[in-house]
């Protein structure tokens, strides 16, 4: 019965916390989703698959960059809107630009956070976890 | 169910209100860091343990809660674990460090196997509450960490551990698995029995050796979100065979399973 209903209140809190993790602003040309990286300890490289969007007023050439290379992860020719999905491995955060490509203007950016549930940096926390 | 009994309920209130004063509080203003190892966190969830008890045939589980810490100032620190160990507070002094050894001096309630908060587990009953002094040795190598305990002065005598483990990262899980082996001396080994058989085998004049006892723990702990932190594992414990081999009227178990899973956040 204990199992039952502590398996209840742990389904409905991991439901709740990663609803919480998602939220995003809608109103921005450039959106990321979800826009946190969470991993468990100090140090350790996050893996996410996170979705952007955006939209612009005019149709035009536009081109997606990332903080992370120098190419652009991905380019639309006559578009005023689109979405799409990249896998990220990163240890740092990562700024994602929107740009026009006849101007090389940056329009938007956004930002996936890094960051760790253990923020300490004191060697000791892996014996938290085995000893 | 009980969750505690008094004297790790006085432990664990007094390590509670210790650690949350220090996190609730402005850190940064009551305890300055001077370098990377001054740092530490607190903590708190909901478990649940499903768990052998010592006699064959028994066992038991319940939820129970979460309380997981460590901070340091200079060389002094503090540890509270009821997540790994059972009910461990642990006050101590960081005598020595190399690039990858700590050398402590520590006064700790830890023991081996890790849960049955109730019961009659021969390793587990009076542990909690139970008081060792002496010295630890921990070394840090990448995803390695091995710690040696010896801990000559205690309640129940002797004690000494020998503790291996590893952790693996698989996308943003985290896997593990550690292996221990616990010396007991024989005064040790006669306080646990005793406690846990509700003094029968004293009654009948019986009094184990010295032994050794066995652990091994595989895990996994996940992030959910920024703060929480869903964690399980699965323990094995070997008893050691000159409990298991024993004049008693009841039959004891080779070993201990436990099963434990864990939702907590992370201040």
């Amino acid at each position: 019965m204990y199992f039952k209903f502590f398996l209840m209140i742990l389904m409905l809190l991991i439901n709740w916390v990663c609803k919480a993790e998602t939220k995003t602003d809608s109103t921005q040309p450039l959106k990321i989703s979800p826009n946190k990286c969470v991993a468990l300890d100090y140090g350790q490289s996050c893996y996410q698959d996170v979705t952007l969007s955006w939209k612009q007023e005019l149709a035009g050439d536009y081109c997606v960059f990332s903080s992370q290379q120098t190419e652009a992860l991905k380019c639309w020719k006559n578009n005023k809107n689109s979405i799409f999905s990249i896998p990220i491995a990163t240890k740092t955060n990562v700024t994602f630009s929107l740009v026009n490509s006849a101007n090389k203007n940056i329009l938007a950016k956004t930002t996936l956070k890094m960051t760790w549930v253990y923020k300490t940096k004191n060697r000791r926390r892996l014996s938290w976890r085995l000893f | 169910m009980t969750f505690f009994n008094s004297k790790q309920k006085i432990v664990y209130c007094s390590a509670l209100l210790f650690l949350s004063q220090i996190s609730f509080a402005n850190a940064e203003t009551i305890l300055k860091p001077k370098n990377d190892q001054d740092d530490g966190f607190l903590e708190v969830g909901l478990s649940y343990i499903v768990y052998d008890t010592a006699i064959v045939g028994e066992g038991d589980s319940t939820p129970d809660i979460v309380i997981n810490g460590r901070y340091q100032w200079d060389n002094l620190f503090v540890e509270a674990n009821n997540k790994v160990r059972n009910n461990a507070f642990t006050i101590g002094y960081n005598l020595y460090s190399t690039e990858y050894w700590d050398y402590d001096l520590v006064v700790t309630t830890s023991n081996s196997a890790r849960k049955t908060t109730t019961g009659s587990s021969v390793f587990n009953r009076v542990r909690g509450a139970e008081v060792h002094q002496g010295a630890r040795a921990t070394g840090y190598i990448e995803d390695w960490a091995i710690q040696i305990n010896l801990l000559p002065v205690g309640q129940a005598n002797k004690r000494a551990t020998l503790s291996v483990g590893r952790q693996w990262q698989v996308g943003n899980w985290i896997f593990y698995g550690t292996a221990e082996i616990d010396y007991n001396s024989k005064e040790s080994l006669s306080f646990y029995v005793n406690d846990a058989l509700n003094n029968d085998a004293l009654q009948r004049g019986w009094v184990p050796s010295r032994g050794m006892n066995f652990t091994g723990r595989i895990g996994t702990s996940y992030p959910l979100a920024e703060n929480w932190v869903f964690d399980s594992f699965y323990e094995y414990t070997s008893v050691p065979s000159n409990i298991t081999t024993n004049p008693l009227p009841i039959k004891l178990r080779n070993n201990l399973s436990t099963t434990f899973v864990s939702l907590s956040y992370v201040f």
